[in-house]
């Protein structure tokens, strides 16, 4: 089973000020054919502290040795964006943990909308060089910040312009005098903050959209909470999760076998068995019933209610 | 029992998420989908030669004639619209042949479970299309091969596949 990629920096760019265009080549074996959606995990950092942070994937070189990411410092940052918009650089080494596309492109689709906000667009970017090259039909809306239009517009790939209609004002963005103008085989796909994407959903379920043609990726970094306890039932062991910390990260920070994939609460590929405790649900997988339960946690965004959590570990 | 590669056929009842929504039947005795009727509803009934016996809506003489208005409606319909189905099989495979060529999904376009037993045959050696109203067997009108009648429904075709096995192959 594929562990990763040793890779470097091999050159940044700064769109504007808060954007960051870092191209990272691999030091081993090539990536893997990418298909648009896709996101990798970065691990990053430092002697002091350690990232593991998912990023939509721009674009692959043709040679396969190269993936492309645009990072946004985030704010309120956790750290990682802000080590990378301070100290990448050429040279910097860092590693692709894995490769995953969990919004992939519906290609039996005969008309696609995409609308994003902020660094939202990322997926987007290498969905459009996709249906540039295909000729499909496409429309592209993104929100942004009036300072930021300019950098946004020069990420986007050859083509895409014209395609593309940037909306400066948020409360003046009437999405839905664009949706309801869709025509009925239109599938329409969202990136953003959470709540912009439950705002595109509302929107478009409001005008008529059959929820299976709505699809979505959440940024959903892991929050910040409540320090807690966690118990590992195998073995006793007692870590403390800090509250700048999310239950992966104390996890792994104690050398704990934790599962994972996306690290945004989208996929369930961190679930793990509840012993005892009431967690903190803050996930995008779980059913209600199974939150209600309170059996299972994703330990990526989730956190605890209760001082203290046992998980089968 | 129905093939598992065979339509999501149900009970109609009306979306509420839909913003228009259109009920297709090739015969006046079908049902409107069960549900609070919408505001924005419109019913297209095929009729045949007595267009006066008191179904409400778009009357249409042959079921060709609702199937080709439907095309031109789906080539122009903006989301929100909702379609409902119910009649023969036959009938029902052809409107999924149509909702799909328009990229409608299964929340879009909804289908009455048939109101007849006959299923719509392709020969395969011929391409005759046929409606088989009973079992595994049929005779295709078209070149005389004795087929059995396959239990995989394939959606792309709209009918069951008729197969003639070797030793029943006409001469």
């Amino acid at each position: 089973m594929n562990t990763g990629w040793d890779a470097i920096v091999e050159r940044v760019e700064r769109p504007s000020p808060r954007l960051l265009q870092i191209d990272v080549r691999t030091q081993g074996a090539t990536f893997p054919p990418v298909s648009p959606g896709s996101h990798a995990v970065l691990a990053f950092g430092d002697a002091s502290h350690r990232w593991k942070n998912a990023y939509s994937i721009v674009a692959r070189s043709d040679d396969g040795r190269c993936l492309r990411f645009v990072v946004r410092l985030a704010t309120p940052s956790r750290g990682g964006s802000r080590f990378l918009h301070d100290l990448a650089t050429a040279g910097m080494s860092l590693r692709v943990a894995s490769i995953t596309n969990l919004f992939p492109i519906v290609h039996t689709a005969r008309r696609h909308v995409m609308v994003s906000a902020g660094v939202g667009i990322t997926p987007f970017l290498a969905y459009c060089a996709s249906f540039q090259a295909e000729g499909s039909d496409y429309a592209l809306h993104h929100v942004c910040r009036p300072d930021e239009l300019d950098a946004f517009a020069a990420l986007l790939p050859g083509g895409v312009r014209d395609r593309t209609t940037f909306h400066t004002r948020r409360d003046a963005f009437d999405l839905k005098t664009f949706l309801v103008e869709e025509p009925i085989a239109a599938r329409l796909y969202t990136c953003g903050p959470d709540a912009f994407v439950a705002a595109v959903t509302d929107a478009a379920t409001s005008v008529g959209f059959a929820r299976a043609k709505i699809h979505v990726e959440r940024f959903a970094a892991p929050e910040t909470g409540r320090a807690f306890t966690v118990e590992l039932a195998r073995s006793g062991r007692r870590i403390a999760v800090e509250a700048e910390q999310s239950l992966l990260e104390a996890l792994e920070a104690a050398n704990v076998d934790a599962p994972s994939l996306c690290r945004g609460g989208a996929c369930g590929q961190c679930a793990v068995a509840v012993c005892a405790g009431t967690p903190d649900h803050r996930d995008h997988f779980l059913t209600a019933a199974e939150r209600e339960a309170g059996n299972v946690i994703l330990t990526c965004v989730s956190r605890a209610i209760s001082d203290t959590l046992v998980l089968d570990l | 029992m129905r093939s598992p590669s065979a339509l999501p056929y149900g009970v109609l009842r009306f979306d509420p998420t839909g913003r228009r929504h259109l009920f297709v039947c090739d015969r006046p005795t079908a049902r409107v989908p069960v549900g609070d009727v919408p505001a924005t509803f419109d019913s297209w009934t095929v009729t045949g030669d007595a267009p006066e016996n008191g179904s409400f809506g778009r009357k249409f003489q042959s079921s060709e004639h609702l199937l080709e208005a439907l095309s031109e409606k789906l080539s122009k319909a903006r989301v929100g619209l909702r379609v409902y189905a119910a009649g023969s099989e036959s009938f029902l495979v052809e409107i999924a042949r149509i909702t799909d060529r328009y990229g409608l999904c299964a929340q879009e376009a909804a289908f009455e479970e048939p109101m007849d037993g006959a299923v719509p045959v392709l020969c395969i050696h011929c391409k005759t299309r046929f409606a088989c109203e009973t079992g595994a067997f049929a005779t295709c009108p078209g070149c005389g091969r004795h087929l059995e009648v396959r239990t995989h429904f394939s959606r792309r075709e709209g009918a069951y596949m008729g197969v003639a096995e070797p030793q029943a192959a006409a001469s």
